[in-house]
C-alpha cells in the first residue's frame, strides 16, 4: 500500500548500456537508481543533508531487499516513488517503487534499511535531527 | 576428535579443564602463558581456544590478537575463541568485545553451561567450515579505492555488484549461445545484509552456494568474507528463474546449469546464517 505523500524521481530511462545480452534491463540498475533516488530525495527534503554527509556521522545501508515484477527494455522511461517506513531511533527503511511510465506497471520494489553510525566511536547514533524531521512527512503507515 | 587449546596461568584451572574436557572426548592442549599458546598455534591446528583474560606478561586479549595475526599470515581461517575471567577492567572487556570472540564466560561457571557452550560453538564452526569451504563456489575480489565512499569503506552498491559478478562467473559457462537463443535467467528477488566494512586492499571472498533447486528455479546464497580472516562481511540471497525468451513462461533448467548447481547445493535450514 502506498502512503499519501511520496517523493517522485522521474529522470530515469533505460538506455543501451542498461541492458543485457538479450536486450532486457539488467536488475543491477535498480540498485544504482535506488541510490540516485534516495540522494535526490535527501537533497530536496533536508536542507542540512550535505552538512550531514561532511560530518563524522556515517549513513550506512544495512540491508537491501528487492522484488522484481516485470522486465524493462531499451527506450522505457522509469518513474521512482520513494516513501519511508519503520522509523526508529537510529534507523529507518526506505521503500522505492519503480514504475514503467508508459504502461504504469510496477516493475520493481526495493526496500533498504539505513542506520547511522558515529565514525569516531563506531557506535550507532540517532538519526540527525534535520533528516529525522524531514522524513516523517513521507512515512508510509500502511506498509506491511 | 576436536582439538582445544586452553590458556590459563592457574595450575588448578588447567588441570581441571584438561580432566573435564578429556572425559568429554576432546583432545586438549593446556598452556600457562600467552607466549606458549602462540608457539602452539604456529605448529599445530586447533578447533577452539579457551583463554583466561587476566594473565601476567601477555593477557588473554593480546594473546588472541597475536594468534589471529599468525592465522592470518598462514592464510588459515579464524579459530573460535572463548574468554573466561573472574573479573577484568572495562578496557580489557571492551577490547575483547571489539575482537568479536565467540563467547564470554564469567568465573566461576556451571560445568554444564561450560560444556554446552563448547559443543555449540564447535558444531557451528564445523558446519560453517563444511558449508562454505568445502562445497561453495568461491569468487575473489580485491577492494579498490574507487569502490569506496567518503569514509574509505566499500559502498553497498559494490557488494550488490559483486553478487552479480560472482553469479556471472559461476553460471557463465552454462549461458552459452544455445541457451541464450531460447531462454534467459530472470532474477525474481534479491536480498542482502551487511555485517562489516571493508577497506581498499582487503580481499573479499564471495562464497556461493545453491539451494531450493527445482525444475525451473533456484536460489543462490552468497557469503561475503574477508580473505584470510574468515570474518563475515555480508550475506546475500537471490532467486533466479529460467524462462522462455519468447513466451516469458518458466521452463526447465538446462542440464548444464543443473550440473553447475548440484555440487554446491546445500540445505539452507542446516546453515549457520539466515540468508
Amino acid at each position: 500500500m502506498t502512503g499519501n505523500k511520496a517523493f517522485i524521481f522521474d529522470k530515469l530511462g533505460i538506455f543501451f548500456k542498461h541492458t543485457d545480452y538479450q536486450g532486457f534491463l539488467h536488475p543491477y540498475n535498480f540498485f544504482e537508481w535506488m541510490s540516485y533516488t534516495r540522494e535526490a530525495y535527501f537533497s530536496q527534503v533536508c536542507s542540512d543533508f550535505h552538512n550531514i554527509l561532511e560530518s563524522p556521522i556515517k549513513m550506512m545501508t544495512a540491508k537491501v531487499d528487492a522484488m522484481l515484477y516485470d522486465d524493462g527494455f531499451f527506450g522505457d522511461s522509469i518513474e521512482a516513488k520513494l516513501t519511508i517506513t519503520k522509523i526508529k531511533k537510529v534507523s529507518f527503511d526506505v521503500i522505492i517503487r519503480f514504475f514503467n511510465k508508459m504502461s504504469t506497471k510496477l516493475i520493481c520494489e526495493t526496500r533498504h534499511t539505513l542506520v547511522f553510525v558515529d565514525s569516531r566511536t563506531n557506535a550507532f547514533t540517532t538519526i540527525p535531527k534535520g533528516l529525522a524531521d524531514a522524513i516523517v512527512e513521507y512515512q508510509e503507515q500502511t506498509y506491511i | 576428535m576436536p582439538r582445544i587449546l586452553v590458556i590459563d596461568d592457574e595450575e588448578l584451572v588447567i588441570q581441571t579443564a584438561e580432566k573435564i574436557l578429556r572425559r568429554e572426548g576432546y583432545d586438549v592442549v593446556a598452556v600457562k602463558t600467552g607466549y606458549d599458546a602462540v608457539e602452539q598455534i604456529k605448529q599445530y591446528n586447533f578447533d577452539l581456544i579457551i583463554t583466561d583474560v587476566r594473565m601476567p606478561d601477555l593477557n588473554g586479549v593480546d594473546t588472541l590478537s597475536k594468534i589471529r595475526e599468525i592465522l592470518n599470515q598462514k592464510g588459515n581461517p579464524r579459530i573460535p575463541e572463548i574468554c573466561m575471567t573472574g573479573y577484568a577492567d572495562d578496557e580489557t572487556i571492551s577490547r575483547a568485545k571489539a575482537l568479536g570472540v565467540a563467547d564470554w564466560l564469567g568465573k566461576p561457571f556451571e560445568l554444564k553451561d561450560f560444556l554446552d557452550r563448547i559443543q555449540r560453538i564447535l558444531k557451528h564452526h564445523k558446519m560453517e567450515y563444511f558449508s562454505y569451504s568445502q562445497k561453495a563456489f568461491v569468487y575473489k575480489y580485491i577492494v579498490m579505492l574507487s569502490d569506496t565512499d567518503q569514509f574509505k569503506h566499500m559502498s553497498f552498491a559494490n557488494y550488490l555488484k559483486l553478487m552479480f559478478l560472482a553469479t556471472d562467473a559461476l553460471l557463465g559457462p552454462a549461458l552459452d549461445s544455445e541457451f541464450l537463443a531460447e531462454s534467459r535467467l530472470r532474477l525474481k528477488n534479491s536480498r542482502m545484509q551487511f555485517k562489516k566494512q571493508t577497506v581498499p586492499g582487503d580481499g573479499v571472498l564471495v562464497k556461493v552456494n545453491a539451494s531450493e533447486i527445482n525444475t525451473s528455479a533456484f536460489a543462490l546464497l552468497y557469503t561475503f568474507m574477508v580473505e584470510g580472516t574468515a570474518e563475515l562481511v555480508g550475506l546475500g540471497r537471490q532467486v533466479y528463474e529460467s524462462v522462455n525468451l519468447k513466451t516469458g513462461l518458466p521452463q526447465s533448467l538446462s542440464i548444464k546449469i543443473g550440473e553447475i548447481l548440484a555440487p554446491i547445493d546445500v540445505d539452507e535450514k542446516q546453515l549457520l546464517y539466515k540468508y
